[in-house]
């Protein structure tokens, strides 16, 4: 076998060891992960065990109250006519009822499924930046329920899930409802790239020796798309709300039409994101049912590789269906060819991974317990759902139902089909795993068919109330049009199918004990790692992996991990630690030192919510205290961050011996950075696409730019910085204190000459005159130079953090990881600024 | 980081595709009509270009394939993706060129 990293394979057949353990090594390895002994260090929990219980909780609880939400508009909707709801009330709860759904409760869960299974399904102690997963959690949770929270004081937003302009402009929608949405949606979509980021470099760093691609589980593939598809599409609206909230606070007028602006700008952001968000959501929940399925049919998945193919595609293709949304709008026809033709190309994919789990309950022995019905209710309703996605695709048959009834029939038979069930599979497969005992085979059986028979009772009339031209939104309507009986059915529906919820919440008050000394175990004989014992620590030691169903095809595995006769049987350093493993083979390279828990990451998650929520209310001064107090928290989050433990090697079993610190391209910490700037990067990409497509809508008026010289002094200066933070990695490697001493003053002039760039940039525009509030050209402009300050800003404090990193000694030789990180942001932000300043200076140009 | 971009060449230039094509047709709209022939000509041929780089994705797997050491699991593996990937992007081009054709 060809080695990746010049490790050398054939140590793998050292393992299992022979001979028992030293005496208290287990008692040493559970007493460094140990759990919360007291109220505090409940809140402070690290550990997955804890972050991912309390994860799926709270998308749970977000799920039940906008689902209560949803039983309040079909009260309102089961008569005409209806009183019960006034209308304003009415728009803010189907406005708050699909924010939550898609935003609070549908990615959040499968995030946090995620962050529970897989470092168990890795057979990683834990994911590499546990303190990242406890801030994404308390960021979201803070910043959902306060979202929520607006809609008792009548602030929440009431523009519908997508807020269009210029209904949500400050024209037509004066207050602060649609702020609730703008800045509280993009604060959790900060909570989910963090999450997404933890999970890419988990899943491709962590993975227990030997897991080479072709043996990662499917659910970890599904998982590795479903975080790179955030990467990619959630900047586009986390760039679409900033813009928004600038044209509303700041009069910007990028989506008004008047001053060269255009709305439809915001749908083609929205939708970019919005319409992978539908697969970023299914993909985990798809991941989940590739893994049920062969278990419950106790037979391997059916053609694995087609499936990992098929869930590549559509995340590729889903970035290519965006305009299918706004098929109404006037699009060339030609155009709306092509994103018609890309529509009905995803069902090829999706239909792949339905035709897989067919043969394998065909191929197989079926069980029909709970996560087994949940997952054959899946396959039916996502297939039904998928075949009317397939006719809304058709463009003419689009602009029939678009708005109509028909659409929300279609969504919901899409979404609960290809996530809700899937999750309640996922949640009565996975529960034995997390909780002493197992959840009721009985309670399950009645959930399961009070939500399938509820879900068609609901939401199939929906199909006919929309062909016969009942709007959506509409919180009331006529007698006498033949509407009165779906709607009545649809109502009577959606409380079955919450009745069916309900017996799931008695299920799991009655059955659900996590945190326990021992689990109810692999009662449905999964084949994965995350059947193995585990404690607090995961596994006892971490297997060598050989088989895409280790548990099947590895007999003896889970006595012999459990005996630790694999790697890692102990804490080598004393310290929270695991392996981290090359990409493709899955190669031991080094032992991550892991972090204790601490506060940090949750004040850090409190004033940053607090910095959004008192922007919000337009509490400036609080707001900005709250900003510094969050920058201040991360920062010392930070501090403790680049350590090396004081064994510069460690036996991680059987006298394989492996770095305990690594630098530059081989680090976790490196990879996360790369993968954060793509963020950057992405929002860079989809700002040149809103500033082309402004001006494509009315090139004739747009204003010079500033003379070229300015570019030159602008390029100049931003290759300077890239070119002294490059040097200052090189120097701050060389033995001696002075070196390291210069390397911090290179980079501290690197953060000064970006900011000379951004200063000299800003000035030369605003002396060339679009100013941001009187044409959409001028706002462009000054947004890129709001997102350019942001980094810029950035930078400064990193070169602020250096110097006192290197006045307390913790930035030297053999410390280079933040030297290599702040390098690297800088020469992103470089690279930014230079991008930015040819796109405005060049095109369209003078 | 060349392995990777490997396995998701036929899906990458799927993607590339489906950019450019509707990138072509929005200058068309710009400058013209979306639909006018010269544009519908541009995105044929960008079409075909695409068609030759799936192509020869797809020789340059099949081939590595053949002489890869069949212990490189996860090398075969990805391998085996790109084949498929590649094969399935033609087929998805060829169906997103359509509307370049059609009267519609």
């Amino acid at each position: 076998m060809i080695s990746e990293t010049g490790f050398d394979p054939a140590l793998y057949d050292r393992f299992p060891t022979r001979g028992a353990r030293p005496r208290g090594e287990l008692e040493t390895l559970a007493a460094v992960w140990c759990g919360p002994r007291s109220f505090w260090q409940w809140i402070t929990a690290i550990n997955n065990n804890f972050v991912g219980v309390y994860y799926v909780g709270a998308a749970m609880l977000f799920f039940v109250l906008a689902g209560v939400l949803a039983l309040l508009m079909r009260t309102q909707l089961a008569i005409p006519l209806n009183g019960l709801l006034p209308q304003e009330t009415y728009n803010q709860l189907f406005t708050v009822h699909g924010t939550m759904m898609m935003f609070l409760f549908a990615v959040p869960a499968v995030e946090a499924l995620g962050v529970l299974l897989l470092p168990q399904m890795l057979g990683a102690r834990d994911l590499p930046f546990p303190r990242l997963s406890a801030y994404a959690f308390w960021a979201y949770l803070i910043g959902g329920l306060a979202f929520f929270s607006s809609i008792f004081f009548g602030l929440a937003p009431n523009g519908g899930w997508f807020m269009y302009p210029p209904l949500t402009s400050s024209t037509w929608s004066p207050g602060i409802n649609a702020d609730f949405w703008l800045l509280g949606i993009g604060f959790i979509e900060i909570s989910a790239i963090a999450g997404a980021i933890e999970i890419i470099v988990g899943i491709l760093r962590t993975r227990a020796p030997g897991m080479t691609l072709d043996k990662l589980p499917v659910f970890a593939w599904a998982m590795l798309i479903f975080a790179g598809m955030i990467i990619i599409a959630f900047p586009s609206v986390i760039l679409a709300t900033t813009l928004m909230e600038l044209e509303r606070a700041l009069d910007w007028p990028f989506f008004d039409p008047a001053r060269g602006g255009d709305p439809l700008l915001w749908q083609h952001l929205f939708w970019f994101f919005g319409h992978p968000e539908v697969y970023i959501i299914f993909l985990p929940a798809a991941g989940a049912m590739s893994t049920i399925v062969p278990a419950v049919a106790r037979t391997p998945l059916v053609g694995h590789r087609l499936v990992v193919l098929a869930m590549l595609a559509t995340g590729f293709i889903s970035f290519g269906v965006w305009a299918h949304h706004m098929f109404t709008t006037g699009m060339p026809r030609i155009s709306t060819g092509f994103f018609s033709a890309a529509s009905a190309a995803v069902s090829i994919p999706a239909g792949v991974q339905v035709f897989s789990w067919i043969a394998t309950i065909a191929a197989g022995r079926m069980r029909f317990s709970t996560p087994g019905l949940f997952a054959l209710g899946s396959v039916i309703i996502f297939t039904m759902g998928g075949l009317t996605g397939v006719m809304v695709a058709m463009v003419p048959f689009d602009w029939q139902a678009h708005d109509t009834y028909f659409i929300v029939a279609h969504l919901h038979y899409v979404l609960i089909g290809g996530m809700v069930f899937p999750l309640f599979a996922a949640i009565y497969y996975w529960t034995p795993m997390v909780s002493r005992r197992a959840l009721s085979e009985r309670l399950g059986r009645w959930v399961f068919w009070l939500m399938f028979a509820g879900m068609h009772l609901a939401f199939l009339p929906m199909h006919l109330s929309g062909l016969m031209g009942m709007p959506r939104r509409v919180y009331t309507y006529l007698p006498g049009r033949d509407l009165e009986l779906p709607n009545l059915v649809s109502s009577v529906g959606a409380f079955v199918f919450a009745a069916g919820v309900l017996v799931w919440v008695i299920d799991m008050a009655r059955s659900f004990r996590p945190f326990g000394d021992r689990t109810a175990g692999n009662v449905h004989d999964g084949a994965g790692l995350e059947w193995l014992p585990a404690g607090l620590y995961s596994v006892r030691s971490i297997p060598v992996v050989t088989s895409l169903y280790p548990l099947w095809d590895q007999k003896e595995l889970a006595r012999d991990v459990e005996a630790g006769r694999y790697f890692l049987p102990r804490s080598a350093t004393g310290e929270r630690e695991t392996i981290v493993t090359s990409t493709l083979n899955a190669e031991p390279q080094y032992l991550q030192i892991l972090p204790r828990p601490s506060g940090w990451p949750i004040w850090g998650a409190l004033f940053t919510a607090g910095f959004f929520l008192l922007l919000t209310v337009q509490a400036y001064w609080p707001s900005a205290v709250s900003g510094v107090l969050a920058i201040y928290c991360i920062m010392s989050w930070c501090w403790t961050l680049d350590r090396r433990p004081a064994c510069g090697t460690a036996d991680i079993g059987a006298g394989i011996e492996v770095p305990t610190y690594a630098s530059g391209p081989t680090s976790h910490g490196w990879w996360a950075m790369v993968i954060t700037l793509v963020v950057g990067g992405m929002v860079l990409a989809m700002s040149a696409f809103s500033y082309v497509f402004l001006w494509s809508r009315n090139p004739g008026v747009w204003l010079p730019p500033p003379p070229v010289t300015s570019l030159v002094t602008l390029l100049v200066l931003d290759a300077a910085a890239a070119g002294l933070a490059w040097a200052a990695c090189r120097l701050q490697r060389r033995p001696g204190s002075h070196p390291a001493t210069a390397a911090t003053l290179m980079l501290v002039l690197a953060a000064a000459s970006l900011a000379a760039a951004w200063a000299l940039d800003l000035g030369a525009w605003r002396a060339a005159g679009p100013h941001p509030t009187v044409h959409a050209q001028g706002a462009m402009v000054h947004a890129f130079m709001a997102w350019q300050g942001l980094f810029v800003a950035v930078t400064v404090l990193m070169a602020v953090f250096a110097i006192l990193r290197r006045i307390a000694g913790r930035l030297r030789p053999d410390l280079p990881t933040t030297a290599d990180l702040i390098a690297l942001f800088v020469v992103y932000t470089a690279g930014q600024g230079a991008f930015s300043g040819l796109l405005l200076r060049l095109f369209p140009g003078g | 980081m060349g392995r990777w971009a490997f396995m998701l060449g036929g899906l990458i230039v799927w993607a590339v595709h489906f950019i450019g094509v509707y990138g072509i047709v929005s200058i068309g709209d710009v400058v013209d009509r979306a639909d006018a022939p010269a544009w519908r000509l541009a995105a044929l041929a960008f079409t075909g270009a695409c068609l030759a780089a799936l192509a020869a994705h797809l020789i340059a797997a099949i081939r590595r394939l053949r002489t890869r050491d069949q212990g490189a699991a996860s090398l075969r593996f990805m391998t085996e993706v790109a084949i498929l990937g590649s094969a399935l992007a033609t087929v998805a081009v060829l169906w997103q060129a359509i509307p370049a054709v059609s009267r519609g």
